[in-house]
């Protein structure tokens, strides 16, 4: 058990072991692994170093001044040649620590999709969704995976930057190839690379459409913002690429697995169909054990002593979140499913402190307004085939069949 | 829309028209106002927006849920009278309504 008993710290290798990887084995009861854990306190090591497993000690030390993100250092294990892609991961938002642009960025996202502004944009969104679950075809096995969760954000993508519709698969499609950075694995860099050689020439060419023929939109915003000199050409040209792989792969599997494990969960829809005012908790309730987040990245940017721990500068960092989820020292029943739990905290698959996910409040909306049309219109669907892979960095949805009319035919 | 003055720590006044359904913290940062910082853009996970409330209005304002109270514990200076203003929603009794800013939010 670690203490806090101030001066008597201990080192990182000193900690209780947990085996990561043994918890992701295709037979390993996660949950068993993640409860003996914490038996032995909030911090463990393991093969990737140190592991923050406690609730409280996440949400503290992701908003760390101390602590840093580190993008380009996953870009450089992922071995990316010197070229465009590297030039923009060099430049944008995820490379910078705590300085001036972060912040500079940061407002003008605010501005354009925080939390009050987007709340506007709800009902458009409703309509889109109606829109396409609508276009679905009720054939016994609908692919909700590719049609309906990844044709939520992407289309929302094409939407808000002025492309057309027709091109919502190919934006889903590219999306999913760059976010394959987070994989750690060296096999996906080249479909990376060629995917960003794409998105690039056609995020100029919406960019020059708008100035030509200004619509609506969310472009248009950024537009003036740039107009107004709030932002440069380069940093309205690395928004509108950011946004292509930010918003729409890690929505499209929050809007997935929310379906797959609540429609897959005959009572839990019941619920849901009852009392339909319970779906924003049931979603947080339910990614709060089935997250698309498994692993958050920081490093020491100096020595650090932390709740007993010696930190030493450059240390990785590895917020477990699932495990900090199950928390038992803050969630009563942990392993319980209950969307009207009073012990709701934040929900840590979207990060914290000055790095924290800018897209939480429209992906929540999505999310909502997706699970929201689909039990007023297909209260009786059933899943048939549900599918995730899980590794120790993210859980990604293989397959999600859906029987649209189901029981009441 | 609701009347809602900013006062930042030097005695600086705003006076600001806000719509109803807006956070406070979002008509800051739309103004460009100083104080606020809100890195985390309202997702209640970064404290960087806090403000101190006007007595007077407290208990208007109604208890902060357990997700702002979590996270004030981060905000720096906080009182009594702390709310983080993106967990502020803008209505029409909060008309007239004052915040003042701290002199910093790190
Ligand atoms: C369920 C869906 C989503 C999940 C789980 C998610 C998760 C995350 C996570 C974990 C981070 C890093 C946070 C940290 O290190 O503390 C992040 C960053 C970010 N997300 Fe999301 N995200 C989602 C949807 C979106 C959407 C829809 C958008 C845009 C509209 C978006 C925009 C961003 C941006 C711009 C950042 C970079 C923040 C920075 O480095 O300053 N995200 N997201
Ligand atoms: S803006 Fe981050 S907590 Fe309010």
């Amino acid at each position: 058990m670690v203490e806090s008993t101030g001066g008597n710290s201990i080192a990182i290798d000193e900690l209780p072991v947990i085996d990561v990887n043994a918890a992701y084995a295709p037979e390993a009861d996660f949950n068993a692994i993640v409860m003996a854990a914490h038996e032995n306190g909030p911090f463990a090591q393991s093969s990737r170093g140190f592991e923050v497993l406690g609730y409280k000690e996440c949400m503290a030390l992701m908003r760390d001044p101390r602590l840093h993100s580190d993008h380009m250092s996953l870009v450089n294990a992922m071995g990316f040649p010197e070229g465009p892609a590297m030039e923009f991961k060099k430049a944008m938002l995820l490379s910078h620590g705590r300085d001036e642009y972060r912040t500079k960025i940061r407002q003008a996202l605010t501005r354009a999709v925080g939390a009050s502004v987007i709340e506007k944009q709800r009902p458009m969104i409703r309509t889109l969704v109606g829109d396409i679950l609508n276009d679905l075809s009720q054939a016994s096995e609908s692919d909700l995976l590719h049609k309906f969760a990844f044709g939520v954000p992407s289309s929302l993508f094409c939407l808000w930057f002025g492309a057309p519709l027709e091109d919502a698969p190919w934006i889903a499609g590219l999306s999913d190839r760059i976010l394959k950075i987070f994989s750690f694995d060296r096999q996906y860099t080249p479909g990376i690379i060629s995917a960003y050689d794409e998105l690039f020439p056609y995020v100029q060419k919406r960019i020059d459409d708008a100035l030509e023929s200004p619509k609506d939109n969310l472009l248009a915003h950024f537009i003036a913002e740039n107009k107004a000199g709030h932002l440069t050409d380069t940093e309205l040209f690395h928004i509108v690429a950011m946004f292509n792989e930010a918003s729409t792969d890690n929505t499209a599997h929050g809007i997935a697995t929310a379906i797959g494990e609540l429609l897959g969960n005959r009572q839990r829809w019941q619920q849901l169909i009852d009392q339909p005012e319970l779906i924003p908790a049931a979603i947080n309730e339910n990614m709060r054990l089935s997250g698309r987040i498994n692993t958050l990245i920081r490093y020491a940017s100096q020595d650090i002593e932390y709740g007993g721990v010696e930190i030493p500068e450059g240390t990785g960092i590895s917020f477990f979140i699932p495990a900090a989820h199950r928390d038992p020292r803050v969630f009563s029943l942990p392993l319980e499913y209950d969307p009207t739990r009073t012990d709701a905290h934040n929900l840590l698959d979207f990060g914290g402190g000055v790095y924290t996910c800018l897209g939480k409040h429209v992906a929540m909306i999505e999310i909502q307004e997706a699970l929201a049309e689909l039990i007023s219109n297909y209260p009786n669907a059933q899943v048939t085939n549900f599918d995730i892979s899980s590794n120790p960095f993210v859980n990604e949805v293989a397959e999600l069949k859906v029987d649209l009319v189901g029981a009441s035919t | 829309m609701a009347q809602i003055t900013y006062i930042e720590h030097d005695g600086t006044e705003h006076m600001l028209e806000v719509e109803v359904g807006y956070s406070v913290m979002q008509a800051a940062l739309d103004n460009m106002l100083q104080g606020i910082v809100a890195e985390c853009g309202g997702a209640c996970s970064c404290a960087t927006c806090h403000c101190y409330i006007d007595e007077a209005w407290l208990y208007k304002l109604g208890k902060p849920d357990v997700i702002e109270t979590e996270m004030m514990e981060f905000a720096v200076g906080a009182r009594d009278t702390s709310r983080l203003s993106c967990q502020l929603q803008v209505t029409e009794e909060l008309d007239g309504l004052i915040v003042h800013l701290p002199e910093s939010q790190y």
